[in-house]
C-alpha cells in the first residue's frame, strides 16, 4: 500500500534584488520530484549537498513552503494545509534532525523534551508520562534514571538516540530521518543505523532516509533517489542503482565509494578515472539546455533513469 | 545535581535557568566587587523602602518657613532646604522615587521590548517589517523635545505618568536586542522539531525560545536599571522631571542650582549625589558579574 506519495514537488526559494526588493528569480531547490513510499520499506533520498535531498524532507514535514505540487500521505494531499489543518498529520509524520546538538533545547530536561509531542496530542498524568518515557529511554538504550539530567550531560550518540525517543512517543507511520547520523563517529553510526531497523521491525515504521554517505544508504534502505541540482536523476531499487547506474551522475556518485580493500585499489582508480572522463565528456548529453536533468523513464519496471 | 568543571565548559555557551541560579550565585560570590554591591545595594533598598514606610510624605513637602535652611542638628539630620523641608527624609522618600521609577520603567520595557522582539523575530516576514518600521518611526523622533513638552502639557505630573513616558521611548532598545537574539535562536533545529512535534507557536515562543534568550534578557535588564536611575535624576535636575512635591533624587540635587547652596550647604545636594554614586555602581557591578555568568567563556567561578 501506498503511504506517501510525492508529485512533481517543487520547492522555491525568491530572490529578491533591484530597488524595491522585489522578486527577480527563485533559486529552485526543488524543482518537480516525484517518488512514492510503500507502507514499512525504507527510501533513500542520495545526494550531493545543496541537492535538495533536506528540503524535500523538510517539505513533507511542512518545514519549508511548498511551491507547487502534491504531497498525497494516505491518500490525502497535505501539501497545501494550514497549520491546523495539519495538526493531526504531525501525529504520523515525525522527524530525526541532522545535529544532535542543536536538535535537543538545551534549557529542557530529558523528560520535557520527549514528552513534549505527548503533550500536545494526549493527555496523561505526570506518573503515566514518567513511564512512558522511561520505557521509551529503555527502548532506544538509555538509562531510565537520565529523565532529570540536561542534554549537555550527553554524547552525541545518546543526544540523537533522545531526539530518536522523541520521534517515536506518538507512534508515528513516516519517520523522515535528515541524515540522522552524519553528525556522529562511525562506530557510534552503525549503533544507530541498527537500532533504527530494530525499531523499523518492532513499529512497522516506514524511513525516509535522507543522506550523502552511500554506505549508510545502501545498508538501510530498499529504494532510493539519486538527486541532483532539485531534481531525481534516477531511482531505483538499491541492488540496480549500486550495480547497474545509467546516469552520469550516479555512475559518478557510485565510483567515489572509498574500497577497503588495498589489492583494488588501483583497479578502482583506473575505473574512477574511466568515469570522470565519461562524466566530462558527454556530462551535457544527460542535461538539457538549461542545465536541468530530463524526467524520469522507466528503464524496468523498478528502475527509471533521467534520460532525454 | 553534581556538575563538575568539565561538563559546565562543555556546555553550550548560554545557560542561566534552571541550573543557571546556581552558576549566577557562583559568578557574584567569585567577584568581590559584585558581592560587596549586592549586599550595599541590599541594604540601602531595604533601609530607604522600611524607612519610607514611617514618613509621612505631606508632612515632608510641607513649607514650614520657621526652618529654612537649618544646618544639620538632631531635629533635622541633614538640615533642611529653602522651604525648611527636612532634607533627610526627603533623600529617602526620593531614593525610593528614584528607585521605583527606575524599576518601574525597566520592567514595562522590557516587557514591551520582549513582546515585541520575540513576535517579530520567531514570525519574520510581514510581521517582523511592521513591528521594525514602528520602532524605527519611534527612535527617530525627538525623543527630549517630546519629554519635555509631554512634562509640559500633563497637568498633573506623578511617578506613575513619568514612567508611562520614559516607557515610550525606551522600549525599542530593548526590542531589537531581543529580535536579533530570536532571529538566530529561531533556525536552530530545536525549534524546527518543535513545529514538526505539533507544538503551538506560542508555547514555541515562551517555552522554548524565552528560556534561551534569558540570560540576555537579565543583563540587560540590570544595566539598563542602573541607567534609567541616572535618566530619571538629568531630567528633574534640568527641571523636566518631577515636581518639588515628590522628592527625588534629581530634586535634590537640582537644589544645586543655587550658588549659595553649592557653595556652602553641600549637605543638602552632596548625600543624594553619593546616593546615586553608589546605587548605580553597585547595580553595574552586580550586571557584570551578571554577564560574565551569561557566557561560558568570561566566568570566573
Amino acid at each position: 500500500m501506498t503511504l506517501l506519495k510525492v508529485e512533481d514537488l517543487k520547492v522555491h526559494f525568491p530572490i529578491r534584488g533591484g530597488f524595491f526588493r522585489t522578486v527577480v528569480d527563485h533559486v529552485r531547490a526543488v524543482d518537480g520530484v516525484s517518488f512514492e513510499l510503500e507502507e514499512g520499506e525504507t527510501y533513500g533520498l542520495v545526494g550531493e549537498s545543496g541537492s535538495g535531498k533536506s528540503t524535500t524532507g523538510k517539505a513533507i514535514v511542512k518545514l519549508n513552503k511548498v511551491t507547487s505540487g502534491k504531497i498525497l500521505f494516505e491518500g490525502q494531499d497535505i501539501a497545501n494545509y494550514s497549520s491546523r489543518q495539519i495538526k493531526p498529520y504531525r501525529r504520523d509524520i515525525q522527524m530525526i534532525f541532522q545535529d544532535p546538538y542543536s536538535s535537543l533545547n538545551p534549557k529542557k530536561r530529558v523528560l520535557d523534551i520527549i514528552a513534549e509531542p505527548l503533550r500536545n496530542f494526549e493527555r496523561h498524568s505526570p506518573g503515566e508520562e514518567k513511564k512512558i518515557i522511561q520505557d521509551y529511554l529503555d527502548k532506544v538504550g538509555l538509562s531510565p534514571d537520565s529523565i532529570y539530567k540536561y542534554p549537555h550531560e550527553f554524547s552525541g550518540g545518546q543526544r540523537q538516540r533522545i531526539g530518536i525517543a522523541r520521534s517515536l512517543t506518538l507512534k508515528p507511520k513516516l519517520i523522515i530521518a535528515d541524515e540522522p547520523v552524519s553528525a556522529l563517529d562511525v562506530s557510534v553510526q552503525a549503533q544507530v543505523l541498527n537500532f533504527l531497523q530494530d525499531l523499523q521491525e518492532e513499529f512497522k515504521l516506514t524511513y525516509l532516509f535522507v543522506g550523502h554517505d552511500l554506505g549508510v544508504i545502501r545498508h538501510m534502505c530498499d529504494r532510493m533517489g539519486v538527486m541532483y541540482r532539485g531534481r531525481l536523476v534516477e531511482e531505483g531499487t538499491s541492488k540496480e542503482i549500486y550495480n547497474n547506474p545509467q546516469h552520469i551522475y550516479t555512475k559518478r556518485l557510485i565510483a567515489a565509494i572509498p574500497d577497503l580493500e588495498p589489492s583494488v585499489r588501483e583497479e578502482k582508480a583506473i575505473a574512477r578515472q574511466k568515469v570522470s572522463e565519461e562524466y566530462e565528456q558527454s556530462y551535457s548529453k544527460y542535461f538539457d539546455e538549461k542545465g536541468r536533468a530530463y524526467d524520469l523513464k522507466p528503464i524496468s519496471t523498478t528502475h527509471r533513469v533521467a534520460l532525454p | 545535581m553534581g556538575m563538575n568543571v568539565e561538563t559546565v565548559t562543555t556546555a553550550p555557551p548560554k545557560e542561566i535557568s534552571p541550573s543557571g541560579m546556581k552558576v549566577i550565585w557562583r559568578e557574584i560570590r567569585k567577584d568581590r566587587m559584585a558581592m560587596i554591591s549586592l549586599v550595599v545595594l541590599g541594604i540601602v533598598l531595604i533601609a530607604v523602602y522600611s524607612a519610607a514606610l514611617f514618613i509621612d510624605k505631606d508632612a515632608v513637602a510641607r513649607v514650614d518657613v520657621f526652618s529654612i535652611y537649618m544646618d544639620p542638628s538632631s531635629a533635622y539630620w541633614l538640615g533642611t532646604d529653602y522651604g525648611g523641608r527636612d532634607v533627610f527624609k526627603q533623600l529617602i522618600i526620593g531614593t525610593r522615587n528614584s528607585f521605583s521609577i527606575s524599576l518601574g520603567i525597566t520592567v514595562l520595557t522590557a516587557l514591551i521590548g520582549l513582546s515585541a522582539g520575540l513576535i517579530a523575530g520567531y514570525f519574520g516576514g510581514w510581521t517582523d517589517n511592521i513591528i521594525m518600521r514602528v520602532i524605527d518611526f519611534v527612535i527617530t523622533l525627538p525623543q527630549m523635545m517630546f519629554i519635555i513638552v509631554l512634562v509640559t502639557i500633563i497637568p498633573k505630573f506623578t511617578v506613575t505618568t513619568f514612567i508611562l513616558i520614559m516607557t515610550l521611548f525606551l522600549w525599542t532598545g530593548k526590542a531589537r536586542l531581543i529580535r536579533s537574539k530570536v532571529l538566530s535562536e529561531r533556525e536552530l533545529d530545536y525549534v524546527h522539531a518543535s513545529q514538526t512535534l505539533g507544538t503551538p507557536h506560542w508555547k514555541i515562543i515562551l517555552y522554548h525560545i524565552l528560556p534561551n534568550v534569558s540570560s540576555l534578557i537579565i543583563v540587560n535588564f540590570t544595566l539598563n536599571l542602573a541607567g534609567n536611575i541616572g535618566l530619571e535624576t538629568a531630567l528633574t535636575f534640568l527641571g523636566f522631571g518631577l515636581p518639588e512635591s515628590t522628592p527625588s533624587l534629581g530634586t535634590l540635587i537640582a537644589y544645586a542650582t543655587n550658588p549659595e547652596v553649592l557653595e556652602y550647604r553641600w549637605w543638602i545636594w552632596l548625600p543624594a549625589s553619593v546616593m546615586i554614586l553608589i546605587l548605580m555602581l553597585s547595580i553595574n557591578f552586580i550586571g557584570q558579574a551578571l554577564k560574565r555568568a551569561g557566557d561560558a567563556r568570561q566566568r570566573r567561578g
